[in-house]
């Protein structure tokens, strides 16, 4: 005969609990979460400020003064050293972060509402 | 004591002077139905106290732009699942795929289950943690909140026939894997 699996057996009950008077207690945390949501309005507005002068400073590197860019020859120790500037701003800006506010700047770097 | 109607909890939100009372009213009504949803999909007591905390204080912050003709709780649950997701989301970066996810989460279920649990209620939950994100969604949706399938394609955005599909393919995939072992 084949064998069912009868819903019956289980019906609504769950292995896990409740920790008692949590449901009973449960107020929502208004404070604690409109400064958390503050917190990551600021992290964004960082973001944007930083990437708004790295642009700056890529704009105008390329076009304000093109004409001397063509001509003057950029030395490997330039190349490397502006490698390293760019490393060390890098870890100045992670380090400065916690890992709470780093969690939460790559999941705005990451997040997209759309998806599925 | 019976419930408040939803009639009312809107209309005591809806002048300044009982709002406070209109928002504590919502809350004590569907803090139990809300919290049992975000735990069978997020499993641990402590990522449901976050997605709890995040889904009550949205609703607050946005049940003006509550549109009157939709149900109170379709609207609830869909704030919630939607946090749910988020969670996963936000986790993802860490497991890096869903099926990751679902490990974690049959990793959480055994850890968070209490000792004296029935070995069968454990199997049945793995089966459903095994689904699909959308199956899962729906099978707990209908099994445990006996929605409707319209209601269910409301909260998660889905056509009625989805939902139905969806279902019928979940409860068949649970069934046989009860029957695995």
């Amino acid at each position: 005969m084949k064998k069912v699996f009868d819903f019956e057996q289980v019906g609504k009950r769950l292995p896990y609990k409740a920790p008692d008077p949590y449901i009973e207690n449960f107020k929502p945390d208004f404070l604690q979460y409109t400064q958390r949501k503050n917190n990551k309005i600021t992290i964004r507005l960082f973001v944007y400020a930083a990437a708004s002068v790295a642009l700056l400073i890529i704009s105008s590197l390329i076009f304000i003064n093109p004409g001397n860019r063509q001509n003057r020859h950029i030395s490997d120790n330039e190349v490397d050293s502006f490698a390293n500037i760019n490393s060390a701003d890098f870890n100045v800006i992670v380090k400065s972060f916690t890992d709470e506010e780093l969690t939460a700047l790559t999941v705005i770097l990451d997040s997209d509402m759309f998806e599925n | 004591m019976q419930d408040p109607k939803d009639e009312y909890i809107l209309s005591l939100i809806g002048d300044d002077r009982t709002r406070e009372r209109g928002l504590s009213l919502l809350i004590d009504k569907y803090k139990g139905r809300i919290y049992w949803h975000i735990r069978r999909l997020v499993v641990s007591h402590e990522d449901a106290q976050d997605v709890m905390q995040e889904t009550f204080f949205n609703a607050c912050r946005y049940i003006d732009r509550f549109e009157k003709e939709s149900r109170l709780y379709t609207w609830l649950y869909r704030i919630a699942t939607n946090e749910c997701i988020r969670l996963f989301r936000k986790n993802r970066q860490i497991f890096t795929s869903y099926d990751s996810i679902k490990g974690e989460l049959i990793n959480k279920l055994y850890y968070e289950s209490a000792d004296e649990s029935d070995k069968i209620l454990l199997k049945f939950q793995e089966a459903i943690l095994h689904l699909p994100k959308k199956q899962r969604l729906v099978f707990n949706l209908r099994y445990y909140d006996e929605m409707s399938y319209e209601d269910i394609s409301k909260i998660l955005n889905i056509s009625t026939s989805s939902s139905k599909t969806n279902y019928h393919y979940a409860s068949e995939k649970v069934k046989n894997y009860m029957l695995k072992l």
